[in-house]
């Protein structure tokens, strides 16, 4: 009877949820999960994550041809120290739903990337546009609510700057700093790889790690 | 008259010199495995468990502190710095002995909070305080911004978050998450069924051993990724980097990903596999390097 090995099985893990692995190699495939617990669990996440990307819409796909007006979104969306200046005051309840929704929309931009992962990922369409950030360009409307959600917990975190010490107010911008670079390196190396699945991943992550330092940060106890 | 307003400034400052110096000794009952919960802006809070009853508070209260809130209901007693009317500064040292088994949430500003012997769930959080444990708590959440989270071991579930601190790790055993933006992780030793590491410009240093199914995942954008590999492990590796370099003592060299892109990666399984470490960069450097 054939078997396989832990890279064997990955290699062929999407096969296997899609279920169009041939007969020997799915029985060597399920033989392998029955004794290994590490890839079981790849296989049920893998297949947690395709059925939730079922449910979501299927028009979410990156435009290549946007990229020439990407740098300059990039820059303007990039966290100055001490540049939250904007205008009017968020309540504390429109902030935590700021908060919970950008936490979804990460999960649900993740989860709609990996949608057009499983559509063999990612086509190009030619419509232009102008000005969209990344994100914008590959996730369209998703994109443009979590970026929404993030302007909001940086203006509420800037009405908390008296709250905070200076050591710690400098501390979150330059960090938030440190995740923009990151966030603007990936975006540039995008712009020649569109398609690479892993940079696709690490640019949520990124995204990931600012909601999560915002959201932090707006719920620091005062300091001063 | 000269005189006596000298007598009564100095009067005022044997006053201000007592209140700085305020004491605490106070013991409270808590069910052995009840809830604290610690609060407070600046100073030290530590904590070790004991054997003895209930919890005892001692400690120094300095100026700027109005009083210590002590409250208990249900199964939870409640330990409260509270400064005075618009004051913003007043440390308090505190030392409390818990039931060893007791469960801890303790926040800080300013305060560094050190943990010893509690065998509960902890929640540990600081603003810039430093954050320390030891002993094998059932589990552990510690964060810290830019303090530094340091654990002489982890539990069978450990959680630790830094955003400019580092996260140092003596001994690990169970699963642990941890995480920083500019702060870097180091992983001493031990054996773990998991371990997610993730950072965006600090490194990760692990000399952790994975169990026999054990699961590692390393991710960073800019930081370097350092991983000890014991010479008998036995794990699969997946090491992908898109502009970084990879550097493999204990195995088969990495292959670029693309003809003329940047991109590297290397899979290779060490013994006889069974274990999975998979390391993931953006620019940061990946070395496995032969214990």
């Amino acid at each position: 009877m054939k078997k396989f090995n832990c890279e064997q099985l990955l290699s062929k893990l999407d096969e296997l949820v899609d279920g169009t692995l041939d007969d020997t190699e799915a029985t060597a495939a399920r033989s392998h999960l029955e004794s290994c617990p590490s890839c079981r669990s790849e296989f049920e996440s893998t297949q947690e994550l395709l059925t939730a990307t079922r449910s979501l819409p299927r028009s979410i796909e990156p435009e290549h041809e946007l990229w020439s007006g990407i740098a300059e979104n990039i820059k303007r969306q990039r966290v100055v120290r001490g540049g939250f200046n904007r205008p009017g005051t968020i309540g504390s309840r429109n902030l935590w739903m700021a908060a919970a929704a950008a936490a979804l929309l990460v999960v649900s931009v993740t989860i709609a990337y990996m949608a057009g992962l499983e559509q063999g990922r990612p086509r190009i369409a030619q419509s232009p546009q102008p000005h969209p950030s990344y994100m914008q360009a590959a996730y369209g409307d998703l994109a443009t609510e979590l970026e929404t959600a993030r302007d909001q917990l940086r203006a509420s975190l800037d009405q908390r700057q008296d709250d905070l010490s200076p050591e710690t107010w400098s501390v979150v911008m330059d960090n938030l700093v440190v995740i923009d670079d990151a966030i603007e390196r990936i975006e540039i190396a995008l712009v020649d790889n569109p398609n690479d699945g892993r940079l696709n991943r690490q640019l949520t992550v990124a995204y990931r790690r600012q909601i999560d330092l915002l959201q932090r940060a707006t719920r620091l106890p005062a300091e001063v | 008259m000269k005189k006596t307003a000298l007598m009564m400034l100095v009067a005022l400052a044997v006053v201000g010199v007592a209140q700085a110096d305020r004491t605490v000794d106070e013991t409270r009952p808590l069910a052995a495995d009840g809830r604290v919960v610690i609060s407070n802006i600046s100073g030290e809070i530590k904590v070790a468990g004991w054997t003895g009853d209930g919890v005892n508070i001692t400690g120094t209260l300095e100026d700027g502190v109005r009083e210590l809130d002590i409250s208990s209901g249900g199964n939870r007693l409640t330990i409260e710095v509270e400064l005075e009317r618009r004051s913003r500064r007043g440390s308090a040292y505190l030392t409390i002995k818990v039931p060893t088994n007791a469960n801890l949430e303790i926040e800080t500003v300013s305060a560094n909070i050190s943990v010893d012997g509690v065998a509960g769930e902890l929640e540990l959080e600081s603003v810039s305080g430093h954050v320390e444990v030891s002993g094998e708590p059932r589990s552990l959440e510690a964060a810290s911004v830019s303090g530094n989270v340091i654990a002489a071991s982890t539990a069978l579930s450990s959680d630790l978050e830094s955003v400019s601190g580092n996260i140092i790790v003596r001994h690990a055993t169970g699963r642990l998450d941890a995480s920083v933006v500019s702060g870097d992780i180091e992983i001493e030793g031990g054996v773990l069924e998991s371990f997610d590491g993730e950072s965006v410009s600090g490194s990760i240093f692990c000399a952790a051993r994975p169990t026999d199914r054990g699961r590692f995942d390393m991710e960073t954008m800019s930081g370097k990724i350092e991983m000890v590999v014991p010479q008998d492990i036995s794990a699969d590796f997946y090491i992908e980097t898109y502009s970084g370099s990879i550097k493999n003592e204990i195995g088969p060299p990495p292959k670029r990903t693309d003809e003329y892109g940047p991109g590297k990666e290397l899979r290779f399984t060490a013994g006889s596999g069974g274990a999975r470490v998979s390391i993931e960069s953006f620019s940061g450097s990946v070395k496995l390097r032969a214990d």
